[in-house]
C-alpha cells in the first residue's frame, strides 16, 4: 500500500516536474515571491515586512549529522547572533514532514531553541514543505540569501566544505557570511549558486 | 532487467567474501595489520554501522616495483539504505577516501561504478543499494623489497535511509603477502562501471531543456538500447527529479531533461554517465566527455528529422550537393545552358580560354555567394531574428528578382539581344567568352538560384547558421561550388565538351524554349510578391514587366534610325524611369499581407499566446510554419495538410491548427523555429493531446516532406 502510494507519489511528482515550471519558482538574481510564514512563537511574518533587510533562510533538521556539524561547535550559532546583531533576519526552517526524522512541533521547537542557543529571528516550522517547495530547499542545511529588494542574492551550501565533519569548518569558505558581508558593503556577491550538501529534506 | 546488474553485484560481493575470509589465518606471522571481514572488526562498544568496507587488490604477489594495480575499495550497504555516486544528486554526499601510504604511491582518483535513480519524496539521488566498489589505480614506487607491505585508507561515506549516518571507515590490504588477487572477480565488477567510450558528446539548453546528444562512434550501436538515464557529474546541469526521454536516431543518441539550476556558462565540459538496458537487455553504462554548446551539429540534425548526424565534412558535402541540384532549377538551368553551350563554340585548341572562363565563372558566383551568406551573418551577429531566405523576405528584392528572370526570359525568347551597352550584368550568355562576361554570368547564377531552395540545403544551412562564422562561410561557398561545378568541368574538360551536340541553328530554337522556365520562374515570384504586397504589388511589377519590354522593344527597333531615334529613346527612358519608380515604391511600406483565407479555413494565424492558451485548455495542436516563398511547403500543405482526409483527422480529433507565415520577417516565428533547431520553413510540430493522468507528451517533429500518412501517424501515434 505505501508502495503504490509512492509510486503515485512519485508519478504526480514526476508530472508536476515535467511541467515548464518545474523548477523551483525561485531563482538567484530574481524576486522571491510573497510568502507568509507562522513561527514557533505564533508570530506571522511576511516577507514583505522584511523590505529594506537582508534576509538568511536556513534549512534545518536537528538530527541531520550534516546540522549537527555546524550546531555542534556553535558554529551556526554564531553566525545567526552575528548577523541578526546586523540587523540580519535569519529565518531558520524545518520542513520535515510530521512522522519524518527531525520533524519538531511548535514547543518542541521553543525547547530546542533554548537548549541549543539557536539565535536565529524566527523559527519556522513547514511541515507541509510549502516554504521548502517555494524555494526548492533540497538539503539540510540548504541555505538562501535574500537582499533588501526581495531578490534572491545567493542560494546553495553554507560553506565550501561538503564534509560532515566539524573540524572541516575552519578553513572552508563560508559562502553566506561572504554574501552577507557584500550585501551589506554594497558589492557584488562573488559566489552566488552553489551547490548545497547535506541530508534531504525530509519532505 | 535493471535488476541483472545488481543481482550479478550481490553474487560477485559472496564471491568476494569467500575469498576474503580464507587467507585470515596467514597474517599473524607478518606482522601486519589483519584484513579480516569488517563485519567484525567493529569494537563492540561503536554504533552499529550500516556499510562495511573492504579493500581488494587485481594484483597481491610478487611485486618488485613500478607495477601499476588496480585496487578495489568494497561497499556493502545494510538493506534498505544507500550510499552516493560521485554527484550525489539534490542531496547527500559522496564517499571521501584518504590513503595511508607513502608518498611515493601514486593513487588515481576514484572510479565509480554505474550509480542508480534513488528518489526520495520531491528529491532524487544517484547512488547505490546493496554494494558497491570504488576502483583505484596504484602506482607502485621503483624497487620494492620481497616482503609483505601494507596499503590503508580511511574512507568517509554519508550511508541514508531515510535518516543520513555519517561514516568512517578503515580498511587495509597486505600485498606481498599471501592474500591472493582478486583479479577474476574485478574483472566482472568491471561490468559495472561504464565505459569510456570517447564517443563524441556535446550537451546545450533549450527552453527549459538541458539536451545531450551523443554522436555513436563508427562499428558501435545503441540498437535495441532502452531505458536510458542521464547521470551528470556535475551538479546542477539537469533538473535531477525529472522525467528525460532519449532518442536514437541513426548513431545519435539524444537525451533530453528539464535544465537543472546552474548557468550553464560555468560548466563548459562535463563527463556524463548514460546508463540504459541493450538490444540484449543488458544493463550497461557508457561515460562520455560533453562539451557544451549553444547547438550541437546532431541537435539540428535531429531537429530537421534526417538520420544522420551532421558533420562539417557532411555538410559542406549536402552544401556541394545542394549546389549542384541547384544547376537544374528552372530559374538557374537556362543560364547555365546557355553558358555550356557557349564553350562548345570553342575550339580545342582554345583550351587555355575555356579554363579562364570556368575560373571566372566559379569566382562570380563564389563572390556572390560570400556577399549574401556575409550580409547574412553580419544581420545575425547584429542580433537580426533572420534566417536562410531573408533575401526573399523583402518584397524589393522579389521584385528585383522576378524582374531579372523576365528580362533573362524576353532575352532568350528572342526579343533582343544584349549589346555592348548593356554590359555588365550577364552582358553576354551566348556571343561573348570573356573573363569579366563569365563572372557576371556567375554572378547572374547566384542571383536567380536564390529563389530556388534544394531539399538538401536545409540541413546545411541549419547546420551552417549555427556555426562560427568561418564554419557558416565555408558551408555557403561550398553551395556556391556546387553551384558552379558543372560549368567549371565543362571548362577543364575538353571529352566532357564533346559529349555536348554540335553547335547549330537547334540552339537558337533550344534558346527560346529556355524563355520559358525563366517566364515560369518569374510568375512564380510575382505570387510570392503577392502574399507580401498584395493585388496592387502584383499589378505594379506586371506594369514594370510591360515597362521594361517596351524599353527594350523601343531600343531595338529604333535605335538605328537616325530621326526617331530620340522619340524612341525618350519613351524608353520614360518606360525605365516608370519602372524604377514602380519598383522602389515596393520598397518597404507595402506590405499587405495574404488574405486568401477562405470561408472554410480550419486553421488560426499562430502566435504564442494563441498557442499557450490552447495548450492549456488541453487541446492538441498543430503548429505549421511556412512561407508563401517555401515550395516545399506549399506542396505540403496541397498533398498532405490541406487535404479532405487531413481536415477530418483535425476536426474529429479536436486539434487546433496553427498557422505561422513566415513570407514576411516576423521575429516570434523566428523564436519558435529557434526553440526547435530551425533556421528556416517549414517546421511542423504536434502537440499531443493530454494523456490520462493529464500529462502532456513531448512535442513532436514531423518531417520536412510530408505526406498524408505521415501526418496521420504522427497524429494518430501509429
Amino acid at each position: 500500500m505505501t508502495k503504490s502510494f509512492l509510486t503515485i507519489a512519485i508519478a504526480a511528482f514526476t508530472l508536476i516536474a515535467c511541467l515548464p515550471q518545474s523548477h523551483a519558482e525561485v531563482a538567484v538574481g530574481e524576486a522571491v515571491p510573497e510568502f507568509t510564514v507562522t513561527d514557533s512563537k505564533g508570530v506571522t511574518h511576511n516577507l514583505s515586512d522584511f523590505k529594506g533587510k537582508n534576509i538568511v533562510l536556513e534549512w534545518h533538521n536537528p538530527e541531520c549529522p550534516y546540522v549537527v556539524k555546524h550546531y555542534e561547535p556553535k558554529n551556526m550559532q554564531g553566525l545567526q547572533e552575528k548577523y541578526t546583531g546586523q540587523d540580519v533576519i535569519w529565518l531558520t526552517i524545518n520542513s520535515g514532514a510530521e512522522g519524518k526524522q527531525g520533524h519538531v512541533t511548535a514547543e518542541e521547537a521553543n525547547a530546542m531553541k533554548e537548549e541549543k542557543g539557536i539565535k536565529s529571528t524566527a523559527y519556522i516550522v513547514d511541515a507541509s514543505g510549502e516554504v521548502g517547495k517555494l524555494f526548492g530547499a533540497k538539503t539540510t542545511p540548504h541555505m538562501f540569501v535574500i537582499d533588501g529588494e526581495g531578490n534572491l542574492a545567493y542560494a546553495g551550501a553554507i560553506d565550501s566544505d561538503s564534509s560532515f565533519k566539524s573540524e572541516k569548518i575552519e578553513g572552508a569558505t563560508n559562502y553566506v557570511a561572504a554574501a552577507l558581508d557584500s550585501l551589506a558593503a554594497g558589492e557584488p556577491i562573488e559566489v552566488a549558486s552553489t551547490k548545497p550538501y547535506g541530508c534531504s529534506v525530509k519532505y | 532487467m535493471k535488476k541483472h546488474l545488481f543481482v550479478f553485484w550481490i553474487m560477485a560481493s559472496l564471491l568476494a567474501g569467500a575469498f576474503f575470509i580464507a587467507p585470515d589465518r596467514a597474517f599473524a606471522m607478518e606482522g601486519a595489520t589483519t584484513l579480516i571481514a569488517p563485519q567484525v572488526s567493529q569494537p563492540a562498544e561503536e554504533p552499529e554501522k550500516y556499510v562495511s568496507v573492504q579493500l581488494i587488490a587485481d594484483q597481491t604477489q610478487g611485486l618488485t616495483g613500478e607495477e601499476t594495480i588496480t585496487l578495489g575499495i568494497v561497499q556493502r550497504i545494510a538493506p534498505g539504505w544507500h550510499i552516493y555516486w560521485k554527484n550525489p544528486g539534490d542531496s547527500g554526499a559522496a564517499a571521501e577516501v584518504e590513503w595511508n601510504a607513502p608518498d611515493t604511491f601514486i593513487f588515481s582518483d576514484l572510479e565509480w561504478p554505474v550509480p542508480k535513480k534513488l528518489p526520495f519524496g520531491p528529491l532524487m539521488n544517484f547512488g547505490y543499494e546493496n554494494i558497491a566498489t570504488n576502483f583505484v589505480t596504484l602506482t607502485l614506487p621503483e624497487n620494492i623489497p620481497p616482503m609483505p607491505f601494507q596499503i590503508g585508507m580511511n574512507i568517509d561515506l554519508l550511508v541514508c535511509e531515510e535518516i543520513c549516518i555519517p561514516e568512517s571507515h578503515q580498511a587495509s590490504i597486505v600485498l606481498n603477502g599471501t592474500v591472493p588477487p582478486s583479479a577474476e572477480i574485478m574483472e566482472e565488477m568491471r561490468n559495472s562501471f561504464p565505459s569510456d567510450k570517447g564517443w563524441d558528446a556535446a550537451y546545450s539548453t533549450r527552453g527549459s531543456n538541458f539536451i545531450l546528444s551523443v554522436t555513436v562512434a563508427e562499428g558501435e550501436s545503441l540498437q535495441g538500447a532502452k531505458d536510458f538515464e542521464l547521470f551528470p557529474e556535475e551538479w546542477g546541469l539537469i533538473e535531477n527529479v525529472a522525467e528525460s526521454s532519449a532518442n536514437i536516431d541513426g548513431n545519435v543518441l539524444t537525451i533530453t531533461q528539464a535544465h537543472g539550476e546552474r548557468d550553464f556558462s560555468e560548466v563548459p565540459m562535463s563527463k556524463m554517465v548514460i546508463r540504459y538496458t541493450d538490444g540484449q537487455n543488458i544493463p550497461r553504462g557508457v561515460r562520455v566527455s560533453a562539451m557544451l554548446e549553444g547547438a550541437s551539429a546532431s541537435d539540428i540534425a535531429k531537429a530537421d528529422g534526417a538520420s544522420v548526424d551532421i558533420f562539417l565534412w557532411q555538410a559542406l558535402l549536402f552544401a556541394v550537393l545542394g549546389g549542384l541540384i541547384l544547376n537544374l532549377m528552372p530559374c538557374v538551368f537556362p543560364v547555365l545552358s546557355m553558358k555550356a553551350l557557349s564553350l562548345c563554340k570553342l575550339k580545342d585548341k582554345e583550351e587555355a580560354k575555356a579554363r579562364l572562363s570556368g575560373l571566372a565563372y566559379t569566382a562570380g558566383v563564389l563572390v556572390s555567394f560570400a556577399v549574401i551568406a556575409g550580409a547574412l551573418l553580419a544581420f545575425k551577429a547584429a542580433g537580426a531574428e533572420i534566417g536562410w531566405g531573408f533575401q526573399l523576405q523583402n518584397p524589393f528584392v522579389i521584385s528585383l528578382l522576378a524582374t531579372l528572370l523576365f528580362v533573362i526570359g524576353l532575352n532568350l525568347a528572342g526579343l533582343f539581344d544584349f549589346s555592348g551597352r548593356f554590359a555588365g550584368i550577364g552582358s553576354s550568355l551566348v556571343q561573348k567568352e570573356g573573363a569579366s562576361g563569365s563572372f557576371f554570368t556567375g554572378v547572374l547564377a547566384t542571383l536567380v538560384a536564390t529563389p530556388c531552395t534544394a531539399p538538401f540545403m536545409g540541413v546545411a544551412m541549419g547546420f551552417a547558421l549555427t556555426q562560427p562564422a568561418l564554419i557558416s562561410m565555408s558551408v555557403f561557398l561550398m553551395l556556391g561550388f556546387g553551384l558552379a561545378l558543372p560549368y567549371l568541368l565543362l571548362a577543364y574538360i575538353p571529352a566532357l565538351r564533346h559529349v555536348l551536340p554540335k553547335p547549330g541553328p537547334w540552339m537558337e530554337r533550344f534558346k527560346e524554349l529556355l524563355a520559358f522556365p525563366m517566364f515560369a520562374s518569374a510568375a512564380w515570384l510575382v505570387w510570392v510578391l503577392s502574399q507580401q504586397a498584395g493585388s496592387i504589388g502584383v499589378l505594379i511589377l506586371l506594369m514594370v514587366f510591360v515597362a521594361l519590354a517596351f524599353a527594350i522593344w523601343t531600343f531595338k527597333n529604333l535605335a538605328a534610325q537616325g530621326a526617331l531615334r530620340w522619340i524612341g529613346l525618350s519613351a524608353a527612358i520614360i518606360a525605365l524611369i516608370f519602372s524604377a519608380f514602380c519598383l522602389s515604391s515596393l520598397h518597404g511600406g507595402m506590405m499587405v499581407p495574404g488574405q486568401s483565407a477562405g470561408a472554410d479555413q480550419n486553421w488560426e494565424s499562430f502566435s504564442e499566446p494563441v498557442l499557450e492558451g490552447y495548450l492549456e485548455d488541453g487541446y492538441p495542436v498543430f503548429v505549421n510554419m511556412t512561407a508563401a516563398w517555401c515550395i516545399t511547403c506549399k506542396v505540403n500543405e496541397r498533398i498532405a495538410l490541406d487535404t479532405n482526409a487531413t481536415r477530418k483527422l483535425f476536426e474529429t480529433r479536436g486539434i487546433k491548427y496553427l498557422k505561422g507565415d513566415w513570407t514576411n520577417q516576423d521575429p516570434e516565428i523566428t523564436k519558435y523555429l529557434d526553440r526547435y533547431g530551425r533556421t528556416g520553413v517549414p517546421l511542423y510540430v504536434y502537440y499531443g493531446p493530454r494523456d490520462e493522468n493529464g500529462a502532456r507528451p513531448e512535442p513532436k517533429l514531423l518531417p520536412q516532406i510530408l505526406t498524408p500518412a505521415i501526418v496521420e501517424g504522427e497524429i494518430t501515434g501509429s
